[in-house]
């Protein structure tokens, strides 16, 4: 994956090249927004990491431009302020994701790959498959290895939300933002509880797991290797 | 304080341009009316000296030019002080009779000046000529009237513009002083207000003026800015006072991390306990920042008619699955749709907030009851439970900043949950409150209603 980090911070961008290049990601770092613009206009990234405070051109101001350019690269702002009108004024600045700091890396890898590799084609497909569990998106219909599965409407937008990113990890707050749409943070293991309701219907009453815990970050689904 | 100049006040500047045009209209119908009284006047002479001539002539035509000259003769004797004037002049321009030597010709009946008939007065005359006979005939008026009353008009007309532009001028003088003296109660209290002092207030006439009006809306400026100050000066009294207490421990946290690996032990159950530590903290200081966002009242620009019913249905959702988890009951009576004007995003968040402190603050079997109905044009929302409840003396101070009660000090949690709560309500101009529910809490807002009709 090739990334542009826009940060002027040293320490929080060595900190997240660190963890992208180890995973064996192509990051490129630039630290204000005038050589930002240039260089997210000029070069091809699979997405666009940008702080909203810089030297300069802002990130706001620098993804506006990129925009107005045409450019369609995602975008995922970093921003010190908590609050949801700053996520909203991101997003309509073109943003497609909004992380405040501080934040824990795993979080960030989450979303940039969400990001990056956005399915195009899996929007257009009306049933989802994961191994032997499937998703019919018109019928509204779970079942697998044959075997219907009744969900509730929300544990069926919760199911249809991992399955459309089979493979990635989607973290807590990723969850709470597409099934649900809020954008607070519980204080209390309220999605936990979503999603062990969701696996005592499609896993354990199967012999392989799909639904995976990933330690400190959030869940994935995927077929056994 | 600087003093406000005379011609610099705008009650001054506004009677003084109201003066200027005053008397610009004061001239022009004065000037009408002079003219129209003059000309009435010049037609007056004219008809007069019309009939006049005419006697003159049909004299001559009874009894030729002896009686002629013996008519104009008796009305030249009988004009005092040359008010009428009367010539006749043979066809060799020799006078025969009159009380003038000399006449100009003129065709038709005009004003001459007095000199031209060889009389001495400063007005002039309407004379009219004509030939009677082979002979001149001259009748003429003088205009005495005419310029008595120029003389009288614009001598009156002076008069009262002097009277008018003192009058205007004294009143532009009150009027900015009075205007001056508000505005220098309006400046001293914003200059109070600039020195710390928000609880300055402009004193209302009582005359609900615009300047009344004006200082209305300033006096409500200042006590809110004195609100957000006093707010912002509380929440730094509180932050470092309770921030303390996890940066202490923070502290013994590391030493204690430091001698163990000084003595060769393994730390990563400290390093672990640390950024646990550290996790709260930044929690707790996004937190606040959020209350400080939502009460600085940036998030009504995105306020819309929203569905408190189905708010409040999607959260009681949400926690159903926990609630059941946790051993207790979750009960919803909601009646819909009841329409609010708010944040949805923030609306949530109160629901969330109140479920989740029953959550933690109750034992296990406990009920949860969420309620939404609408009583006398307000949509009345609770979250009540049957726990401990809070003591009657604590309610209050529970929606400060951080504050938490004693029994809660082993619960995890910041003590930020309410006063987000409670930031949220005000900003939605709604009422809370916090009840016994015998036993338990019952935390109520009360929401104005948007009208059906809006939908
Ligand atoms: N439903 C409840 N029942 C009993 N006590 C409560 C309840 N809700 C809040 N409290 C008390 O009010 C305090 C402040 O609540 P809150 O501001 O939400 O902070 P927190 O829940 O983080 O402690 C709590 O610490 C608790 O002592
Ligand atoms: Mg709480």
């Amino acid at each position: 994956m090739r990334i542009l980090l826009i940060e002027d911070d040293q320490k929080t961008a060595d900190y997240i090249l660190r963890g992208f290049r180890e995973n064996g990601n192509v990051c490129d770092h630039i630290e204000n927004g005038h050589d930002a613009l240039f260089q997210a206009s000029r070069e091809n990234y699979d997405v666009i990491i940008a702080d909203r405070m810089l030297p300069g051109l802002d990130g706001l101001s620098v993804i506006k431009a990129l925009r107005s350019t045409g450019k369609k690269t995602p975008v995922i702002f970093l921003t010190s302020i908590s609050g949801v009108d700053d996520r909203v004024e991101g997003l309509e600045a073109g943003g497609d994701d909004y992380l405040v700091k501080p934040f824990a890396f795993s979080e960030l890898a989450a979303r940039v790959s969400a990001l990056a590799r956005r399915p195009v084609m899996q929007q257009e497909k009306t049933v989802l498959k994961v191994h032997d569990l499937e998703l019919d998106l018109i019928r509204r219909r779970a079942s697998r290895a044959g075997k219907e599965i009744e969900l509730q409407p929300k544990e069926f937008l919760l199911l249809e939300t991992l399955m459309r990113n089979e493979g990635r990890v989607l973290t807590r707050t990723m969850l709470l933002e597409r099934v649900w749409d809020y954008h607070f943070d519980p204080q209390t293991s309220v999605v936990e509880t979503h999603i062990s309701r969701l696996r005592a219907k499609i896993d354990k009453p199967f012999e392989v797991p799909l639904l995976h815990t990933i330690r400190s970050t959030g869940y994935s689904i995927h077929a056994p290797d | 304080m600087r003093p406000i100049k005379l011609f610099q006040s705008s009650g001054f500047r506004i009677a003084f341009t109201f003066t200027l045009v005053f008397l610009l209209a004061a001239s022009i119908a004065g000037a009408t009316a002079f003219s129209i009284i003059g000309e009435e006047l010049v037609k007056r002479h004219e008809r007069v000296l019309a009939s006049d001539y005419e006697t003159l002539r049909s004299t001559f035509l009874a009894g030729g030019l002896t009686d002629l000259s013996e008519a104009v003769a008796a009305h030249a004797a009988a004009s005092r002080n040359h008010e009428s004037v009367y010539l006749l002049l043979d066809p060799g321009s020799a006078k025969i009779a009159g009380n003038i030597d000399a006449a100009p010709s003129v065709s038709t009946p005009q004003m001459v000046p007095a000199k031209e008939l060889g009389l001495n007065a400063d007005f002039g005359y309407f004379i009219q000529r004509g030939v009677v006979g082979g002979n001149a005939l001259v009748v003429g008026s003088s205009a005495e009237d005419i310029s008595e009353l120029q003389e009288i008009f614009v001598e009156g007309s002076l008069w009262a513009f002097v009277v008018l532009i003192a009058i205007s001028l004294s009143g532009a003088v009150f009027l900015s002083h009075r205007m001056n003296r508000r505005i220098e109660v309006i400046q001293n209290t914003l200059e109070s207000v600039a020195d710390g002092k928000f609880d300055a207030q402009i004193p209302a006439t009582g005359g609900g003026d615009d300047i009344d009006r004006l200082s209305e809306i300033i006096n409500s400026t200042v006590s809110r800015l004195g609100t957000s100050v006093e707010s912002v000066r509380q929440i730094s009294n509180d932050i470092s006072h309770d921030l303390k207490t996890p940066l202490n421990r923070l502290r013994i946290i590391m030493e204690e991390a430091f001698e163990k690996q000084a003595a060769g032990e393994p730390v990563a159950g400290e390093i672990e306990e640390a950024i646990g530590e550290i996790s709260r903290i930044i929690g707790t200081f996004d937190a606040l920042l959020r209350i400080a966002q939502i009460e600085s009242g940036a998030r009504k620009a995105r306020f819309a008619d929203v569905d408190l019913a189905t708010i409040l249905e999607n959260i009681a959702e949400f926690y159903s699955t926990l609630v059941e988890d946790e051993g207790m009951k979750l009960e919803v009576q909601i009646e819909r749709p009841l329409i609010v004007h708010g944040d949805r995003e923030l609306l949530s968040q109160l629901f969330a907030n109140l479920i989740e402190n029953a959550l933690r603050h109750c034992p296990g079997g406990s009920v949860i009851t969420c309620s939404l109905a609408s009583k006398d044009s307000l949509a009345v929302a609770s979250v009540c439970d049957n726990g401990p409840g809070i003591p009657e003396n604590e309610r209050d101070n529970v929606l400060r900043r951080l504050y938490r009660l004693e029994t809660s000090r082993t619960t995890p949690g910041s003590g930020l949950g309410l006063s987000m709560v409670n930031a949220i309500a005000d900003l939605h101009h709604a009422t809370l409150s916090l009840e016994d529910n015998k036993p338990g809490l019952c935390v109520t807002s009360r929401f104005p209603l948007v009208g059906l009709k809006d939908l």
